[in-house]
């Protein structure tokens, strides 16, 4: 549970300017996207940008698709999943969810499966139902290379591409997860406690792909439970 | 001789890094006997396995620590103040081409030995760490005279320590497997005749190893020994 302490900070953050320009451009940027487009999804991993993305674009478009991608049980515990599962239904979202079944195959030894997936399977086939825009939570802040994506203005694919929170910082998204009593991933306070609201992110856990940033250290003091999966 | 209960208590000179939420005593005995039996062999053994003792060396093996069944009598750590909370600290090692003493143009740094590195680690920065156990004390002191260090990354300093204690209890008083009605260790729920949480988890050493692990009451679980 996040600490009065913290809630208190972002509840101080939402009351400030550079918050309040960044929640409108972020309604700004979605509100034109939405006028030049027929078919938008959200893409939503149950993390907390995606979850405030959620909020703000069903707002404006609650029949939107939300889309997500489940990385399996060997790199997404059940129980979290499942959160993440009541948290898009707690906003009325029309969710579509997508997984492999290389997943359960390749267990912890699988690499890159969504990439994979997403780009020769999922995307083409979107293209062809007609989407036509997707709305993404990246943030600009988040690193280098997504600075980079974000200044380039580059697509991953065919489907045009909004980026509603590109200029957020992680105080932004906090304030406005209190500001509106949104539900968010129980893990997040966990992970917070050891390396700060500023660092704690949501991805897969016990992921060979992240080793080379530490992230199995934290994964093996914080979420033991789930280090052996049967 | 007989088995006889303890306390080991670690005084800390630097944190520990912690690779798992705590340390298990046997690995810690284990590790320290392996190092006495292989010596600098001990660090060229295969990654591929590990070394399984025969049964003789087994039930030698067997005579430092008390066993129930195949259970050892060895608590994981405690940690002195129990409310020292987890830290991270990521850290790296980075080629500075400054004042190289050589006049070499290209240097690897992608690999070899001024490869660079960053690495994240967990760490609780306590005062002392304690195990229980059960066992021949005399052979257990005599094996904690080659400990320098607990923990992870011990390489790097984390988790020296000052010195350490063995305190000899009451067997009443032993807290290896169980105290007062809460596991004190990973416990197969096979051995349990009642449990009220269970997760998959290694129980004896080597941890690492993927045929250790079962369905276990984790440490602090509510438990009755079968």
């Amino acid at each position: 549970m996040m600490s009065p302490q913290w809630r208190e900070t972002f509840k101080l953050w939402a009351q400030t300017a550079e918050y309040a320009q960044h929640l409108q451009n972020a309604r700004e940027r979605i509100e034109n996207a939405l006028v030049r487009s027929s078919q938008p999804y959200v893409s939503y991993s149950g993390g907390k940008d995606s979850t405030v993305m959620m909020h703000l674009v069903l707002q404006q478009a609650p029949d939107a698709t939300v889309w997500h991608w489940y990385y399996g049980k060997y790199f997404v515990p059940e129980d979290i999943e499942a959160q993440v599962i009541a948290i898009a239904e707690s906003m009325n979202a029309m969710l579509a969810v997508e997984t492999s079944e290389r997943y359960d195959i390749e267990k912890r030894d699988a690499m890159n499966i969504w990439g994979h997936e997403f780009f020769t399977r999922v995307a083409p086939r979107m293209v062809a139902e007609g989407y036509d825009r997707a709305f993404i939570g990246i943030r600009a802040e988040e690193s280098l290379r997504r600075k980079r994506r974000v200044r380039a203005r580059r697509n991953t694919t065919a489907i045009q591409e909004t980026w509603p929170l590109e200029d957020w910082r992680w105080q932004d998204v906090w304030a406005y997860i209190v500001q509106h009593n949104l539900p968010y991933l129980e893990m997040y306070d966990a992970q917070s406690e050891l390396v700060g609201y500023q660092h704690s992110r949501f991805s897969t856990f016990f992921d060979p792909q992240f080793i080379h940033i530490g992230t199995d250290t934290v994964d093996n003091v914080l979420h033991w439970r789930w280090r052996n999966v049967d | 001789m007989s088995a006889v209960s303890f306390k080991l208590t670690c005084t800390l000179a630097a944190p520990v890094s912690l690779n798992h939420p705590w340390i298990h005593l046997d690995g810690i005995i284990n590790h320290l006997r392996m190092m006495r039996r292989l010596g600098r062999d001990y660090y060229s053994l295969s990654t591929k396995g590990y070394w399984q003792p025969s049964v003789a060396q087994h039930d030698k093996f067997q005579q430092v620590l008390a066993y129930r069944q195949e259970l050892p009598f060895a608590s994981i750590s405690h940690f002195e103040p129990a409310d020292a909370p987890l830290k991270t600290v990521q850290y790296f090692k980075r080629f500075e081409a400054n004042d190289f003493p050589t006049k070499r143009k290209k240097i690897d740094i992608a690999s070899g030995h001024y490869r660079n590195w960053m690495m994240r680690t967990v760490y609780v920065p306590a005062h002392t760490v304690s195990f229980y156990g059960r066992g021949q004390i005399g052979r257990v002191r005599q094996l904690l005279g080659d400990l320098t260090h607990v923990g992870n990354d011990t390489r790097v300093g984390w988790g020296q320590l000052v010195g350490w204690e063995l305190e000899e209890l009451e067997r009443e008083q032993d807290r290896s497997i169980v105290w007062e009605g809460i596991a004190q260790r990973p416990i197969p729920v096979r051995m349990l005749k009642h449990y009220t949480d269970s997760v998959r988890l290694a129980w004896k050493a080597p941890y690492w190893e993927r045929s250790n692990i079962e369905e276990c009451a984790p440490p602090g679980t509510e438990v009755e020994l079968a």
